[in-house]
């Protein structure tokens, strides 16, 4: 054997030299990389730009290049991912002294920084934090993408809803977007919890944006924080999907109708009831909560990057809570119905990027308790357009513009003091009057170093009903000093239009500002999203123009507030349990006006301590096992400090504290969940999966129940006791 | 005997490099295609120069297509190559992405059916260095890249050449299986015998697809079946370094 490898070597020598003495006719072009610190670099690729000869560098860093293909002066390029791109003019004196090279270590120019204050992203595309599955299997978010980002850095567990209050914001003052366009927010009204459930079925999304803070003039509107939810595009084969489960049904469906058409439907139907029923939930909803949301899509895609992509949604949500105030027991009930279209094209030609979206929605809610009542229609019409035009490698600007035109009518009656029964005396108000706001924006992505980029933008916006125009500067920033390493910061200003229902005559006034929040991010990132991540980031914001609701659903102007704090993010594989982890901590201490009063004084959202372990370990035979652990202090509440019979309505009237002075015990809470992945023929897959949520049972106090005098209270406990969930899918693709 | 052919391979590969004889994207083609029939032989850093050609290439016309092809293809080979020698999985992570990025980009230039068979055959590599939920996520997008490979070249022997791979890999209840593999295989040898592309389209793969099949043959101790497999790959390439180091000594040591 080493015999005939010997003969192969000579015979490989015996035909290598006429090719080396047809080269050595030609000039050749030697030198040699090296690092600042004259470290070779091998692997680097040296060519002539105008004949592409050329040559990998060797283990010490030297080459060799024939010039047969031209003259010189020449152009000479090196250039290896990490390092910094060389360039330089090439002489003949060069071919007889030799090239030194030296490349410095950063990124290189084809790897952009992608990296942002603030901001996570989730999706199946490279570079995102977490991918889609992730997300929406978290044990105990229900596959609800509200309760997953719930668990991201940056977001405050309030209460047991689905809002999402984001570093010492209202929940209101986070937009949430899909495929561009703005979604309804339910109003501010008995509604602490906020909710926009099932608005989007996860399971038909495929990209999440969140952004905490610090996020730039592209998104205008929102005071604390972002959500982008991009649906399911185009499909590379037919797929369907049939699940069942202890509260609900869901079936979709993908149809690849040629080559640039994918049609999508996707139905859902959830009723609580038999889940309630099973566990033994205490809460004795009526009726518990149900509903359906139907979605359907079809994209079209085009060249390179070219598509346009239409989705629908119509939903429905029934809720009967019931509630046990002093003197009056009752349920709030809550019907809603809402449902959106949007069209999205986007496109890349040459250096250009268009965006385009146009979307109409429509939200109906009917809410009732006692004297309380609200009726409420918003018809919501949005247009966006931006154009990105990547004028060089590093140097991209980006123009926008966009209309809201928002219709509300809006009718209801809200008690006036302390007794809610039916027949009590109440205020009752009537909006109608639309409202339209302009923004427009430019923004800079510029990357002027291979380390460095800096997001600068200004955007302007008008609202008819502030009658004012707002200017909102901003910037962003990250650098690589080197490896894995990212140091982020970001300021700007951010303007909100308040809730049209503000500006009932009988609730607020007309005319009311823009609120108005100013924002510090400073952070420090390490790693890798696909193995091990660390993040950390500070906050500041200052608050100004409030509009509040209070107690009295009265509408308190001129607000102030301040929020500051820290958030830690870290994402990795326990070493030799291959068990992926990801840990979100929160500290945060929040301070605004208490409409009542006019003190500033905690927030009612003001949750200064949460945290959330999430492990997952894949087992042999398709298994998946996952838990959540998540604790965190109480939010405040306003404490009765006494109270007095009122003989003139017949009940007792509390007399409350200094707002937000109490605050509930810690919340502590164990999920687990399993699931069992199952290919059953060629194409034909199934997932059985079973849940417990609260698996101690903690009670989990959300409120106090009182007696009719005030005198005594118990607590409320979360609506989530120990729960068991299961149920199944069957994937066709 | 047998050093003769590849010897000449070498030569003619290196005055190829040299020659230039076709014009534009073609020409260039021809180098990387000459330097991976290279690599072939001597398993050693041809690959290499063949991505740094490529790259050299779209340096200067970043939108070639079929260029991008090229590079997307080198990139795999050097992947399924790292695979091999147990190099990191972060390492052959990103290369195989970086195929994936790149022959998404030129399938939508270069309508040609090799480029999705690729992009499959690299999304299942992926697959296979990430685990069970990444075959969750991709699975499907493998298979759909393979059908419209197959839809759009019903007789190329590439697109089933690399089927029959991926069905070597992929267990039964996913639509896998070495009977699959067997037939797939078997159909991209006999496309082969008529199979003359012109340049710059793609024309790699002949001695591969003999080899695979001589796996699965070895995988199914069909001994001398495997063995004739493998010497039809080395009639094409006579120097075959991956058929004639690796795989025919793994055949006799009785390890498939």
């Amino acid at each position: 054997m080493r015999m005939r490898r010997l003969i192969l070597f000579l015979a490989l020598l015996a035909f290598i030299p006429p090719l080396q003495l047809a080269g050595q006719s030609a000039p050749r072009l030697r030198g040699v990389v090296l690092t600042p610190e004259k470290s070779p670099v091998p692997g680097v690729n040296v060519f002539i730009v105008e004949t592409l000869e050329g040559a990998l560098t060797d283990s010490v860093g030297r080459f060799s290049i024939a010039l047969s293909g031209g003259g010189l002066p020449a152009t000479l390029l090196a250039r290896r991912v990490g390092f910094r791109q060389f360039q330089r003019v090439v002489t003949a004196t060069d071919t007889t002294g030799g090239v030194a090279i030296t490349l410095t270590r950063g990124a290189t120019s084809l790897a952009p920084i992608t990296v942002q204050a603030g901001a996570i992203t989730a999706g199946n595309e490279r570079g995102a934090t977490l991918t889609s599955l992730e997300v929406v299997t978290t044990p105990g978010t229900a596959a609800d993408i509200n309760r997953a980002i719930q668990l991201l850095p940056g977001v405050q567990p309030v209460d047991d809803g689905t809002a999402l209050f984001v570093r010492g914001g209202d929940y209101t003052e986070t937009k949430v977007f899909i495929n561009e366009a703005v979604l309804l927010n339910p109003a501010q009204l008995l509604t602490p919890s906020g909710t926009f459930v099932g608005t989007v079925d996860p399971f038909q999304l495929d990209g999440i944006f969140f952004s905490s803070g610090g996020f730039g003039a592209r998104y205008g509107n929102a005071l604390s924080g972002v959500v982008g939810l991009r649906t399911r595009g185009a499909a590379t084969r037919h797929a369907a999907t049939l699940g069942g489960g202890l509260a609900a049904w869901s079936a979709d469906g993908a149809l690849r109708a040629s080559e640039h058409l994918t049609l999508r439907v996707a139905g859902n139907r959830n009723d609580l009831s038999p889940f309630l029923r099973l566990n033994s939930n205490p809460r004795g909803f009526a009726p518990p909560p149900r509903g359906r949301d139907l979605s359907a899509s079809a994209t079209y895609t085009y060249g390179l990057a070219g598509e346009v992509k239409v989705y629908a949604v119509d939903q429905t949500n029934v809720i009967g809570i019931p509630i046990d105030d002093p003197g009056f027991r009752a349920t709030f009930d809550s019907d809603v119905a809402s449902n959106l279209l949007v069209a999205t094209w986007k496109d890349v030609r040459g250096a250009f990027a268009p965006l385009v979206s146009v979307s109409r929605s429509r939200l109906d809610r009917r809410e009732g308790f006692g004297a309380f009542n609200l009726n409420a229609g918003q018809d919501l019409r949005t247009l966006f357009g931006q154009l990105s035009w990547e004028r060089s490698p590093g140097t991209t600007l980006r123009l926008g513009a966009e209309v809201e035109h928002l219709v509300s009518d809006m009718r209801g009656s809200v008690p006036v003091g302390d007794d809610r029964r039916p027949g009590a005396r109440t205020t009752v108000w009537r909006i109608d009057r639309p409202g339209t706001r302009t923004g427009a924006f430019v923004e800079g992505d510029l990357q002027p170093l291979p380390t460095l980029r800096i997001v600068p933008g200004l955007r302007a916006d008008r609202s008819t009903l502030t009658g004012r125009t707002t200017l909102d500067p901003r910037v962003n920033a990250a650098w690589q000093p080197g490896g894995a390493l990212s140091l982020t910061a970001a300021w700007g200003i951010y303007h909100q239009v308040p809730d049209p229902l503000f500006y009932s005559d009988s609730l607020g006034r007309s005319g009311l500002p823009s609120m108005r929040a100013e924002q510090r991010v400073l952070g420090v990132q390490w790693g890798e999203p696909s193995t091990t991540l660390i993040r950390v980031e500070a906050y500041e914001k200052h608050y100004r123009d409030l509009s509040l609701l209070s107690r009295d659903n009265l509408v308190a102007t001129d607000g102030v507030g301040r929020s500051r704090g820290m958030d830690l993010f870290f994402k990795g594989r326990i070493p030799g349990l291959d068990i992926e982890t990801r840990t979100t901590l929160n500290l945060l201490q929040a301070r605004r006006t208490a409409p009542e009063t006019g003190t500033t004084t905690r927030a009612a959202f003001d949750v200064p301590r949460s945290y959330s372990f999430i492990a997952e370990k894949l087992l042999p035979r398709g298994w998946r096992s996952a838990l959540t652990w998540r604790t965190s202090s109480g939010r405040p509440y306003t404490p009765v400090a006494s109270a007095a019979f009122d003989t003139t309505s017949d009940i007792w009237v509390p007399r409350f504290g200094v707002p937000n002075s109490g605050r509930f015990p810690d919340l502590k809470r164990l999920d687990l969940s399993a699931s069992w992945y199952r290919p059953l023929r060629p194409g034909v897959q199934s997932v059985l999966y079973l849940s417990l949520s609260n698996v101690f049972d903690r009670d989990n106090t959300q409120g106090w129940k009182y007696s009719d005098d005030y005198r005594t209270r118990t607590p409320v406990r979360s609506i989530f006791n120990r729960s068991v969930y299961f149920g199944a899918s069957l994937i066709w693709q | 005997m047998r050093l003769i052919p590849s010897l000449a391979l070498v030569a003619v590969a290196a005055t190829s490099l040299r020659a230039q004889a076709p014009a534009g994207t073609a020409r260039w083609a021809d180098s990387i295609h000459v330097l991976l029939s290279m690599d072939q032989v001597r398993l050693g850093t041809d690959v290499d120069q063949a991505i740094a050609l490529a790259e050299r290439v779209l340096s200067v016309t970043p939108n070639d297509g079929v260029m991008m092809h090229y590079k997307g293809y080198a990139l795999y080979t050097k992947a399924g190559r790292m695979i091999g020698s147990g190099a990191k999985e972060e390492e052959i992570k990103a290369l195989l992405e970086e195929a994936d990025d790149i022959l998404e980009r030129s399938a939508s230039l270069v309508k040609w059916p090799e480029t999705p068979a690729l992009r499959s055959a690299v999304i299942n590599q992926i697959i296979g260095v990430s685990g069970m939920m990444a075959g969750m996520r991709l699975g499907s997008t493998a298979d759909g890249l393979m059908d419209d490979a197959v839809a759009i070249g019903p007789d190329n022997p590439r697109v089933f050449m690399l089927r029959g791979v991926s069905a070597m890999y992929k267990p039964k209840m996913f639509g896998g299986g070495m009977d699959k593999a067997e037939r797939d295989l078997k159909r991209a040898v006999e496309l082969f015998a008529n199979d003359m592309p012109a340049s710059p389209k793609p024309r790699w793969g002949h001695a591969e697809a003999w080899a695979w099949l001589g796996q699965v043959y070895a995988a199914e101790k069909r001994v001398p079946e495997a063995r004739e497999a493998y010497a039809r790959a080395l009639a094409l390439v006579p120097e075959y370094g991956w058929v004639k180091f690796r795989l025919l000594p793994a055949l006799d040591k009785g390890k498939s």
